[in-house]
């Protein structure tokens, strides 16, 4: 009697510790999506097959806009991942401004183009030089700007040590600050060095007023129509090389290689904020801000600095091997979007960094918290590829059930001349590996958009005829006698 | 007199509706498989890359070349890297993966088979993994191996003490742990369920008469219970072996973002054959290496065939 309850004892908890153990991966999984995920990151996109170097992002209407180091994107936010090239290949190094109305100013190595900027459709070409294909590599960055229907466009144009003193075609053109009339559409002069310029390479330029700053490897200088104003370099607080610049209406921000100098529209000093205020690192590749709250990129991360705090509110930081080296952002909504030189687009929460947020109570790890679950709705489409799985699914079973059943039935059934091929040909099909399928299919699909005009890529159609091809070949192995 | 059999032609109109009905299977199977498997036999002749590509079939026509560089030519540029160790792995992968898929589907099934309350309950909570996607098992399991963070390092070190330190999982030769442990831990449900239902069908009898003659229960296991299921055995031991050499979702997506390529230690030959193709754009080349290993596979079904098939009822392949 005793020995029998003790082997259901025994037996009941070799059951419950083997279920334990076995449902152990799925528990944990369960529990961490009712967790508060502390990284603000919501989402990412992997957006360019090449690991290019976002240079700049720009958000209009929905649409934003990429420029990386080897071609322009549009993305449109009502269809996730769906991104549209507008322009590729050497002769791009794109920057982007929204000028007033419509348009969108796009500057190329070689040109101006006017987009439309609801759909990215290029309105008009305004040729500037006329480059040779060798010396376009050496234009590592580019950046536009429209002050009362003039765009300025500026590059930095890096030569190796060889190249240094040699001339090419278009250098008087290239090198500096070049004038483009919007109304005329021509090209009117390209402003240097000798005219005032600190420097003839330039890295950013804010539009300010009617005035125009301009970012250079040597300082920062003010343009005011046309002509050079103003010069502020290490002595005035500017060192060095200017690398990024943005201002909230009444402070102008000047990110450097040695921290981030904030200036009054007079061109005089403020402060500056740096390693010592709590920002990753001294070197600032972009800014952006909302509110408050200043997003500061470096090499290795993204800061968060809070000037009504006066403090460093938050940092996300990725060092090492393949480091978060922030290179443009963009602040739409309720998001900020983070472009690193490895070829990500990220979407970060905004409000995550609010000062409300900073007061809120401590997370217990007995908190249940479903935020996980609501943003899933909220921020990823995926209500859209959930309709997808369960329409693709539902009809992929009924097709592939009823014509199985039929095949399963002659097999078991009858014995017909073939019926032993056929069956061998059942177990042949699971011997093809599934990778030898891919290009075939997809060409055959194309020949069939071109013979039959069936569209098969990029519908349910498609997807279902080849699961339901599978699974019909599959399913009649598991008949039974 | 003997009566002649009746003519092929006969015998195939009589069972017309035989044939109507696997009609659509045939078509399906000439469309999804033959025509493909054709094209993907025929491109590993070709150089195919990416840019032949736009060619397809026309691109130059090479012979033997992908092949004799695959197997033969280990300085050659068109050489699909790292594919000797990916086969080694992938067959180590597979055998332990299907073994002990099946061996811990049995064991559960033999422990499930038993009279007791809530049996229906632990069966549905066992078969949960299962249904979980492989793509979210690579996914989750990722996670779990991380070696910091990870929640295994911080029960078998924190919580068990069982390892003096935390090792890396995803790095080294755990890495074909790291493979293994979360294949087995989704497919062993489903050995369980197919082993139990064919336990079901053992008719008590057999046992009876053999504790009559006093055998002992391993005895009773090893020469009623596993000859007799050696029909659902041999069948998942086929099925195993075709998908776990062919396996390729969950360490694609454990090792996610770094284009799936898990290093040396856990590289299988899909992955492999994935990277030649899609990362290398050196289609004949994955191509012919597919091709390699589907030869592979029919030979290997082949010796199952000579092993098992007699075994496995003739209705149920």
């Amino acid at each position: 009697m005793f020995g029998q309850y003790l082997s259901r004892v025994l037996f009941a908890s070799v059951l419950l510790i083997l279920l334990a153990v076995m449902l152990f991966p799925i528990g944990w999984m369960v529990i961490t999506s009712l967790k508060s995920n502390n990284d603000i990151l919501v989402g990412h996109l992997w957006f360019t097959r090449y690991s290019n170097q976002i240079q700049a992002m720009f958000m209009h209407n929905g649409n934003m806009y990429m420029a990386t180091e080897n071609g322009a994107y549009l993305r449109s936010d009502g269809k996730t991942h769906a991104f549209k090239t507008l322009s590729k290949g050497q002769e791009v190094a794109s920057a982007f401004f929204k000028a007033p109305g419509r348009e969108l100013i796009q500057a190329t190595k070689t040109d101006v183009r006017v987009r439309d900027a609801v759909d990215g459709q290029e309105l008009r070409q305004i040729p500037v030089v006329d480059l040779p294909w060798l010396w376009r590599e050496n234009i590592k960055s580019s950046c536009v700007a429209v002050v009362s229907h003039r765009a300025y466009v500026g590059h930095l144009v890096l030569k190796s040590p060889e190249e240094e003193h040699q001339s090419y075609p278009g250098q008087g053109v290239l090198e500096g600050l070049q004038i483009v009339d919007l109304k005329e559409n021509r090209y009117l002069k390209t402003l240097k060095q000798d005219e005032g310029l600190p420097e003839n390479n330039i890295t950013a330029l804010l539009p300010w007023g009617a005035d125009l700053w301009v970012g250079t490897t040597r300082g920062l200088a003010r343009v005011r129509q046309d002509q050079v104003v103003q010069v502020l370099g290490a002595a005035q607080g500017v060192p060095g090389m200017v690398q990024c610049l943005w201002s909230d209406g009444t402070t102008l921000f000047v990110g450097t290689e040695d921290g981030l100098v904030l200036l009054d529209a007079d061109g005089a000093l403020i402060g500056r904020l740096g390693q010592s205020q709590g920002l990753l690192k001294d070197d600032v590749l972009s800014i952006a801000g909302a509110g408050s709250l200043l997003f500061v990129g470096g090499p290795t991360g993204l800061s968060v600095y809070d000037r009504a705090l006066e403090r460093t509110v938050h940092v996300l930081e990725r060092s090492g091997q393949q480091p978060w080296k922030v290179t443009a952002l963009s602040v739409a909504g309720d998001f900020l979007w983070v472009g690193t030189a490895d070829g990500y687009v990220r979407k970060l929460q905004r409000e995550r960094y609010s000062v409300e947020d900073e007061n809120r109570a401590p997370e217990t790890p007995y908190n249940i918290r479903w935020t996980n679950y609501v943003q899933l709705w909220k921020n990823i489409s995926f209500g859209t590829y959930f309709k997808n799985s369960l329409i693709i699914c539902l009809i992929t079973t009924l097709i592939a059930m009823t014509l199985a059943t039929l095949a399963a039935y002659a097999l078991s059934r009858f014995e017909f001349p073939g019926s032993n091929l056929f069956s061998t040909a059942i177990l042949a099909t699971q011997m093809i590996p599934g990778l030898m399928f891919l290009i075939p299919i997809y060409l055959m699909f194309v020949k069939f958009h071109e013979w039959f005009g069936i569209q098969f890529i990029n519908s349910y159609k498609g997807v279902i005829f080849v699961y339901s091809g599978f699974c019909v070949a599959f399913l009649p192995l598991f008949r039974s006698a | 007199m003997k009566t002649a059999a009746p003519p092929l032609l006969a015998q195939m109109r009589r069972h017309k509706h035989a044939y109507a009905f696997i009609l659509p299977t045939l078509c399906a199977m000439f469309l999804i498989h033959f025509v493909p498997m054709l094209q993907g036999i025929y491109m590993s002749f070709l150089r195919l890359n990416q840019i032949t590509l736009r060619q397809y079939l026309g691109a130059p026509f090479i012979g033997l070349r992908n092949y004799v560089d695959i197997l033969f030519n280990p300085q050659s540029l068109v050489r699909i890297s790292g594919l000797g160790q990916a086969a080694k792995v992938t067959l180590i992968y597979a055998f332990v993966v299907t073994l002990a898929t099946i061996a811990l589907g049995l064991g559960m099934a033999l422990l499930l088979h038993r009279e007791f309350k809530g049996r229906t309950v632990a069966r549905t909570l066992f078969f949960l993994p299962w249904i979980i996607p492989q793509f979210v098992v690579g996914l989750l399991w990722g996670f779990m191996w991380q070696k910091n963070e990870g929640i295994i390092n911080f029960v078998l070190h924190d919580c068990l003490h069982l390892l003096s330190d935390k090792p890396f999982w995803l790095i080294g030769n755990n890495t074909l742990w790291a493979i293994i442990i979360p294949t087995v831990w989704r497919g062993w449900p489903f050995a369980m369920i197919m082993l139990l239902a064919g336990l079901q069908q053992i008719s008590d009898e057999y046992y009876q008469a053999a504790k009559i003659d006093g055998a002992n229960a391993w005895q009773r296991f090893w020469h009623i219970t596993l000859p007799l299921l050696k029909p659902v055995w041999a069948t998942l031991l086929l099925f195993g072996m075709i998908f776990n050499v062919y396996s390729f979702n969950i360490v694609y997506m454990m090792f996610g973002l770094g284009a799936g390529y898990p290093g040396p230690w856990g590289d299988l030959m899909m992955t492999n054959i994935f990277r030649a193709s899609f990362g290398a754009y050196r289609f004949g080349a994955g191509a012919a290496a597919s091709v390699l290993l589907m030869l592979f596979m029919i030979g290997m079904v082949l010796v199952w065939n000579h092993y098992f098939k007699k075994d496995v009822t003739a209705g149920n392949l």
